[in-house]
């Protein structure tokens, strides 16, 4: 098992550090190592089986769509609506118009999978607004890198989708599992926020807003506010499958934009190019980790490392505590999809083994994913706000810290209290 | 050089055409399934060719996600690099990923050709010939391999190797 463990840490180290694309990294360290310890199996015949059966998985068919969803809303320029109908409601709350970074965000997760495109979509509107007004540029960078990690976490998620998929549990459950954690996690932003204009005080005057100011808003946001009912609506009455749903979402989104006023064909075509690279390179990371898998399967590597684990007798939460440790680390270099793949056959078993549901874990390792996405040096969030701010990473991270703090206990409370996760599921049984 | 690296675009833009043609597609059949059974009918094929479709996409835009910088990659290591080292660890990156979407290619056209001989059907209802399907997937992959060809001799001859223009969002999840 050492020979075994070695060569695979070295092909990790030289694929990866190397700067190959992720997901044909994934796949040569599986075929790589198949070919090496069980050179009995003909390669060709059983890695063509490996590809073409991680590409068809039908709760899968849903990812493209929520992503195509998600584009064209973007295209349909939704970022201006959702500020212009959220300023009125929020600007005299402590913290100001700070919190449309949240709220936006809670609103845009609702209607899109995505953590860098929720992040995206408000950030490019809200960021020149709050920096005009006169808000403080870290916490306004910082709590749009917290806020848009709400993407993953408030259903539709495509890390959701994909956890379903590689964990073989219901993509439903898991939507509705991470409802409440999802509005939570929105709350103690906010909280945050309050807390910190609060205490440094210097919050910019906002003019007071009369009632017809707010309900020009509401108009504004009326129509995702419309599509967010129908999707969740849709989800919980059970009127349709997820998959379904994702159709149901793009239809919705087409008729937004129009709406809007903002439909074009060229956008349309735009949106869905963007839409089919994205999900071809989740396609491609899925195909790799098939194959991983399924080579760490063949040589007993979940095993022995359950086996090891199990040896040094840690207690459940203390397990979880390592497990989120681990994560947070693994999230500085890897993406949410790869770690997600990477990791879930050997990190689930461990999991359910020390007596935690895995729909629980699901909503566990989503918020894990989501403290990668404002880690450097990889970290997609930060990305985003450096292309749209010209900010260096260093700083966009520091600025995140608060929220990476509070994602961190937020995990931990999970770990506490798993009914934050279990609960809706559970009622709605 | 110039003219075939154009006719490579060409052909990896027509193969995006195509993905984007089945996600609108295989959305549109899902939509005609929900409102066929609010009326009490359903179609036994929208799951099945759904299916085909979206391994279809991811095969046939998994070129065209390389050529626009959108598959995910770790650049710790050439970030830290000077220029002319960062080219050469990207050129050898480029060569390792020809081998390996070679190994892809050649496995799959061992499930294509397979299903083709030995005329392999869906064990559905609609007994859909298994490589016709697996072809898209066969092409989708071979136009990968093209499109990292392209890029290798753009990225050896110092030519522009990836377009990361407002049409290629940052590669997410």
């Amino acid at each position: 098992m050492f020979e075994i463990a070695a060569v695979t840490l070295m092909l990790f180290v030289a694929l990866l550090a190397g700067s190959v694309w992720i997901g044909l990294s994934l796949f040569a360290i599986g075929y790589s190592l198949l070919s090496i310890f069980k050179p009995n199996i003909p390669m060709d015949i059983f890695s063509s089986g490996v590809i073409w059966g991680s590409m068809i998985p039908t709760p899968l068919l849903s990812l493209p769509l929520f992503i195509l969803m998600s584009e064209v809303l973007v295209a349909a320029g939704l970022g201006r609506s959702l500020f212009s109908g959220l300023s009125p409601w929020l600007g005299r709350l402590p913290g100001g118009l700070l919190h449309v970074n949240v709220v936006g965000s809670t609103l845009f997760a609702a209607v899109s999978g995505s953590s860098a495109a929720t992040t995206a979509i408000v950030g490019k509107v809200s960021l020149p607004e709050l920096q005009a007004r006169g808000y403080d540029r870290q916490l306004a960078m910082g709590s749009l890198a917290g806020a848009g990690t709400l993407g993953f976490l408030i259903p539709p998620s495509i890390i959701m989708i994909i956890y379903g998929v590689v964990a073989e549990q219901s993509i439903l459950e898991l939507f509705i599992a991470g409802v409440v954690p999802g509005l939570a996690l929105a709350l103690l932003y906010m909280v945050y926020i309050a807390g910190h204009q609060m205490v440094s005080g210097g919050q910019p005057d906002v003019e007071r807003m009369n009632w017809s100011a707010r309900l020009r808003g509401l108009r504004d946001i009326g129509p995702v506010a419309a599509l967010i009912a129908a999707v969740m609506g849709s989800l919980y009455l059970g009127l349709a499958s997820v998959s379904e749903l994702a159709a149901i979402g793009v239809l919705g989104a087409v008729v937004i934009s129009i709406v809007l006023g903002r439909f074009s064909m060229a956008a349309m075509i735009r949106a869905g190019r963007r839409a089919v690279r994205t999900s071809a390179m989740i396609g491609l990371i899925i195909i790799g980790a098939a194959l991983l898998n399924s080579a760490f399967g063949f040589l007993g590597i979940p095993k022995a490392i359950a086996g090891e684990i199990a040896a040094i007798g840690l207690s459940p939460f203390a397990l979880i505590a390592v497990l989120l440790a681990f994560y947070a680390l693994l999230g500085m270099f890897l993406d949410g999809t790869s770690i997600i793949v990477m990791t879930l056959p050997i990190t689930l078993p461990l999991v359910t083994g020390a007596g935690y549901d895995p729909v629980w874990f699901g909503i566990f390792v989503v918020v894990a994913v989501e403290i990668s996405q404002i880690t450097p040096p990889i970290g997609f969030n930060l990305f985003v706000i450096q292309s749209q701010t010209g900010e260096s990473i260093g700083r966009i991270a520091r600025a995140a810290l608060p929220f990476f703090g509070i994602l961190l206990a937020f995990a931990l409370l999970l770990a506490i209290f798993p009914e934050l996760a279990l609960w809706l599921p559970g009622t709605l049984q | 050089m110039d003219r075939i690296l154009t006719f490579m675009d060409r052909l990896s833009r027509f193969a995006e055409t195509i993905a984007v043609v089945l996600i609108f597609g295989y959305c549109a059949l899902m939509l005609t399934e929900v409102v066929a059974r609010a009326q009490a009918q359903s179609f036994s094929f929208t799951w099945e060719f759904s299916q085909y479709a979206m391994a279809s996409i991811f095969a046939l835009a998994a070129g065209p996600a390389i050529r626009t910088g959108v598959h995910v990659r770790i650049s710790l290591l050439p970030e830290a690099l000077p220029p002319a080292g960062r080219k050469w660890l990207d050129v050898l990156a480029n060569v390792a990923a020809l081998v390996i979407v070679a190994l892809i290619v050649a496995a799959v056209w061992t499930k294509t050709s397979t299903s083709f001989e030995r005329n392999i059907l869906a064990t559905s209802v609609t007994k859909t010939p298994l490589w016709i399907p697996q072809a898209m997937v066969l092409w989708g992959m071979s136009q990968l391999w093209l499109d990292l060809a392209a890029r290798l001799v753009r990225r050896v001859t110092g030519r522009t190797c990836e377009w990361r223009d407002a049409d290629a969002e940052p590669a997410d999840v």
